[in-house]
């Protein structure tokens, strides 16, 4: 029994040269298999929550991203939802917009932004809309990477659709 | 004045035979420095060629030193430190460029472009297992330093190294092993063994605070590596208090108390993924053990071990503590040469030499690598600061 044990551990012992090149070697192949297997993704705390609507304008687009309200386990009391302008190189001086996140037929808030100076104000229709930061450049998550100008308004979960 | 044992008999190999040992590792190191260094630009310049020959010439004459002289610590101590010199120079210059300053803006967080670093694994694998998302502001994928690419890193080196990381792989440790070489004796001499529990402590606190916020808080309030990374850009009185937390742990952890002590103060009294590091040790097939019979107890062992891995303890059981990183201090200074690299399951202090050589191959190649591109780059930017007035 000593003698397999000895065995074993030198045999284990001489793959740690191979695993070491394995691993920076195919780092490349080991991290796409990595993201593909277990489906990890960064939080949408972090990067504003998945893209859910796209509505078109002269020249530009407003992108609305889902609202994130995620716990570690079930939901937050609040959350946020992000909207982005793109590209930022085509947007006209002044955008106002009103936003109708639980899509009740009933505007929840209004946005209004001088995308020159990169100031923007909220104008909270519900007492479910908190605040806003921003705006602030961003660039979106697709292939592309567009440069944006993108807002975060705090809401309720009560405004959640 | 305690009176030290004559030394022990060593079996010095000849330089022949220790040539013959490196050549491998002049291999393999040719192969992923120049690969990493060289392999992504089709036509190199002589800058980039010059910078990657140094780097593997400097690396490969430490391992021969190694071998040679049968002393592993002060050569992997000069190649540890001079890694984590070369990180700062090489990250500050690769995040000017891509962002234009080292500051964290909240804009930079929101497009996910920070790079990502091992310190914050133990925080992020509680909310990945239950909402399957990595709370950092980086990329899996893309980019400097991404998620995926340091996991997987990090998955090899536990596999391998277990907390030997924390001596061959962590870009940090050598700052603070640098500073606990300056003094020739240490000021503090007793550090109270209770200190060595507060990294679990943090270690908890950080685990459970960072998946009730889903952020990284030991990134946000405790990381004193802020301090010559990316801070956040100060815009409030919250960022300037974290600011000044990064830079006050910093001071003294990494530099003052190691200055002090001749300990690795920061990994082994502070750092929480050093205390996380430590369980992996369970699973890599190496470890150091101590020789019962011919150990005099002079606890020379004891005073030298940079992580207060060793107690008198140990030289009853021959087993180091869970917090040891092989760094191979206490080997060398065993004047019995008593305390041998040791593979699992085999007999202890029988090869020793064989033992040893087969923890150093895997150790150094991934000091080698990680390290070798690392400070080939900063040789490149010193280079290039020299001969066109600029790093960029």
């Amino acid at each position: 029994m000593q003698k397999v044990k000895a065995f074993l551990g030198y045999f284990i012992a001489f793959l740690g040269v191979p695993i070491v090149l394995a691993t920076f070697m195919g780092n490349q192949f080991f991290s796409e298999a990595l993201v593909k297997a277990t489906g990890l993704e960064v939080s949408p705390w972090i990067i504003g929550g998945e893209l859910q609507e796209t509505l078109p304008r002269e020249g530009y687009r407003t992108l609305i991203y889902a609202p994130v309200f995620m716990g570690l386990i079930g939901e937050t009391n609040e959350g946020f939802i992000q909207i982005a302008w793109s590209p930022a190189a085509n947007l006209p001086e002044n955008i106002s917009e009103e936003f109708d996140v639980n899509k009740d037929g009933k505007m929840d808030f209004k946005v209004t932004l001088n995308t020159r100076e990169k100031t923007g104000t909220l104008d909270a229709y519900s007492a479910d809309v908190i605040s806003m930061e921003g705006p602030f450049n961003y660039k979106t998550k697709d292939t592309l990477k567009t440069e944006s100008l993108a807002v975060r308004v705090t809401i309720k979960r009560a405004l959640k659709p | 004045m305690t009176t030290l044992p004559p030394k022990a008999q060593s079996t010095r190999p000849g330089i022949a035979k220790s040539i013959l040992i490196t050549i491998p590792m002049l291999l393999l190191t040719a192969l992923v420095i120049m690969g990493s260094v060289l392999g992504g630009s089709g036509d190199p310049d002589g800058l980039l060629v010059a910078s990657a020959l140094l780097t593997w010439s400097g690396i490969n004459v430490l391992f021969f030193l190694m071998v040679w002289t049968q002393k592993t610590w002060r050569w992997r101590a000069i190649l540890f430190v001079v890694f984590a010199l070369s990180m700062i120079l090489v990250f500050s210059v690769a995040i000017t460029s891509t962002r234009g300053s080292t500051t964290l803006t909240q804009e930079d967080v929101y497009n996910g472009e920070t790079p990502f670093c091992h310190l914050v694994i133990p925080m992020i694998l509680l909310p990945a297992a239950l909402t399957n998302t990595i709370i950092f502001p980086g990329s899996m994928l893309e980019g400097f330093a991404a998620i995926s690419f340091m996991l997987v890193l990090w998955i090899g080196a536990s596999l391998v190294l277990g907390r030997a990381f924390c001596a061959w792989g962590c870009f940090y440790g050598g700052l603070d092993e640098g500073c606990s070489c300056i003094a020739k004796k240490p000021l503090i001499k007793k550090v109270d063994r209770k200190w060595t529990y507060l990294p679990w402590a943090i270690l908890l606190i950080i685990v459970l605070s960072s998946a009730i916020t889903l952020s990284p808080t030991y990134c946000e309030w405790l990381c004193p590596f802020k301090a010559v990374t990316e801070a956040a850009e100060v815009t409030s009185v919250i960022t300037l208090i974290q600011t000044i937390i990064f830079l006050v742990i910093f001071a003294a952890l990494v530099i003052i108390l190691p200055i002090l002590t001749k300990k690795r103060t920061q990994c082994s009294l502070f750092c929480p993924f050093g205390a996380f590091q430590s369980l992996t040790n369970k699973i890599t097939i190496f470890d150091v053990r101590i020789d019962t019979e011919k150990c005099v107890g002079c606890n020379r062992c004891i005073e030298t071990c940079p992580t207060y891995s060793l107690d008198e303890n140990c030289l009853k059981t021959g087993h180091t503590l869970l917090s040891c990183t092989r760094c191979g201090k206490c080997v060398d200074q065993c004047p019995k040469q008593a305390i041998h690299f040791h593979v699992k399951g085999t007999a202890p202090h029988k090869r020793p030499n064989l033992a040893r050589s087969l923890f150093l191959y895997p150790a150094f190649l991934f000091l080698a690598t990680f390290g070798g591109g690392t400070i080939a780059s900063a040789i490149y930017y010193i280079l290039k600061l020299i001969t066109t007035g600029s790093m960029f």
